[in-house]
């Protein structure tokens, strides 16, 4: 089973090279259900495992701004000229990438079988994480810029579709 | 003058490859990108590339699929590079097997694109690997490499269908065989817990009665991991009689084999076979040709 600390570096390593900033993921050990806002983006990823009626799932939670920081890197183009689309494919993209990392936590997780990104609304996540399980949660919140990439396992109440 | 195809649902990562082709002096009108792989199939029958860099998980088509249609298409020759998230061995395999070019982890570096990329380039264009190279293995060829290495214990054999192994859950241990010339995936060969054990057990001069409370217990004594590896190492030669094949990576997984069922839609010969000592106990395997 691959370790907290190797996870760490490989989510920090992705966002360092995704939006050129380093940012130290950290796992929280004492998750307690936190408060969703309007504040930021949520994005959550199915992960298909063995058993059929078992689906986990990667969940990306980004304030604005770091989403429109992610997004003028990605595109290279100035955060004013950016469109609303961008920041959605960037965030989704960011997601489907951080999952690669993630999946190797889950029992089964070698032969997982990693879905398409989708951004979610407020309460459809609020829906998601509190009907889900918790199995870890990662977080390099900077300020009021919260950044958390989250493994819900088993997850429950996500509707593919109930986008944002 | 190179002509690309980017296939990717990612808008985000279109502009990054685009810009690190641009970077390093490739022309921006030869350049094409695609958000799916439907898009793809049409787009390479006008362009031609040379070169279709191209992401796994995408809506309606995977990189995979696009990649085994390319195959099957007559654009069979063309280039493939895939980035990607995925992990998955089996899949990763599966696409080495229909001869990708290069395969990059997300998120990747722009010297390390490029590098896949110049490499690809050099190669020559993909060439079908000759078919009807060979056939499934017998039985007795099972036993003989069994038996070999047990200080020749009775072993019996009796032939399955591959799709039993779609039941097996728990613990396997899956090898991935590669050719040694070009390292392209052809094969995988799977052990279940049981045989793992009771191989690897008598292999190892494990006590009977260890033996099977190991199997009873679903835990595994730590020396009969190398002599299961090695009894796959020694089916390496069984794939293709004309190229030497290696076994490239063990690995002991947690699986329920159902989903290798949707894994595998193109293999070229699949068996499967129980195998057991008389009165002490018996596992299962399977060797899989991919294409």
């Amino acid at each position: 089973m691959i370790q907290p600390h190797e996870i760490e570096a490989r989510l920090s390593g992705v966002w360092e090279a995704l939006a050129r900033e380093s940012r130290e993921f950290r796992l929280v050990l004492d998750v307690q259900p936190s408060p969703v806002s309007d504040g930021e983006r949520r994005i959550v990823l199915p992960v298909g495992l063995d058993d059929p009626s078992h689906r986990a799932g990667v969940a990306l939670v980004i304030s604005h701004e770091d989403a429109k920081t992610l997004a003028s890197v990605m595109f290279d183009l100035a955060p004013a000229a950016l469109e609303q689309s961008d920041i959605d494919d960037a965030c989704a993209e960011a997601c489907n990438v951080f999952s690669g990392c993630l999946v190797e936590y889950l029992p089964s997780g070698y032969l997982a079988d990693i879905g398409l990104p989708e951004a979610m609304a407020l309460e459809g996540y609020r829906k998601v994480s509190l009907a889900s399980g918790v199995k870890a949660l990662f977080e390099a919140s900077q300020h009021d810029r919260r950044l958390a990439v989250i493994l819900f396992d088993p997850m429950s109440g996500f509707r593919p579709g109930e986008v944002a | 003058m190179h002509r690309f195809i980017i296939v990717d649902d990612s808008r985000a990562t279109q502009s990054i490859i685009r810009r690190a082709l641009a970077s390093a002096g490739y022309d921006k009108e030869q350049v094409h990108t695609v958000s799916s792989a439907v898009e793809a199939l049409e787009l390479a029958t006008s362009v031609r590339p040379d070169l279709v860099i191209t992401d796994w998980h995408m809506p309606t088509m995977t990189g995979l699929e696009l990649l085994v249609k390319l195959r099957q298409s007559c654009h069979d020759d063309v280039r493939v590079g895939m980035v990607t998230t995925e992990t998955n061995e089996i899949r990763l395999a599966e696409a080495r097997s229909h001869g990708v070019s290069f395969i990059l982890h997300k998120p990747f570096r722009d010297e390390d694109l490029l590098e896949n990329v110049q490499r690809a380039l050099a190669e020559p264009r993909h060439v079908k690997p000759p078919s009807g190279a060979s056939q499934p293995p017998s039985g007795e060829r099972i036993v003989e490499l069994a038996a070999g290495m047990t200080h020749e214990s009775p072993w019996q054999i009796e032939s399955i269908p591959l799709e039993s192994f779609e039941n097996i859950s728990g613990k396997v241990l899956l090898g991935v065989y590669s050719r040694a010339d070009d390292h392209s995936a052809i094969g995988l060969g799977l052990m279940d817990f049981n045989l793992i054990t009771l191989l690897g057990g008598v292999a190892a001069h494990v006590p009977t009665k260890d033996i099977l409370q190991s199997i009873a217990n679903n835990q595994a004594p730590n020396e009969v991991g190398p002599h299961a590896e090695h009894f796959l190492k020694l089916q390496a030669g069984l794939f293709d009689p004309k190229h030497r094949t290696v076994l490239s990576r063990a690995s002991l997984v947690n699986v329920k084999l159902e989903l290798l069922r949707k894994t595998l839609h193109h293999h070229r010969w699949g068996v499967a076979f129980s195998l057991s000592i008389p009165e002490l106990a018996s596992g299962s395997m399977a060797l899989i040709r991919l294409s």
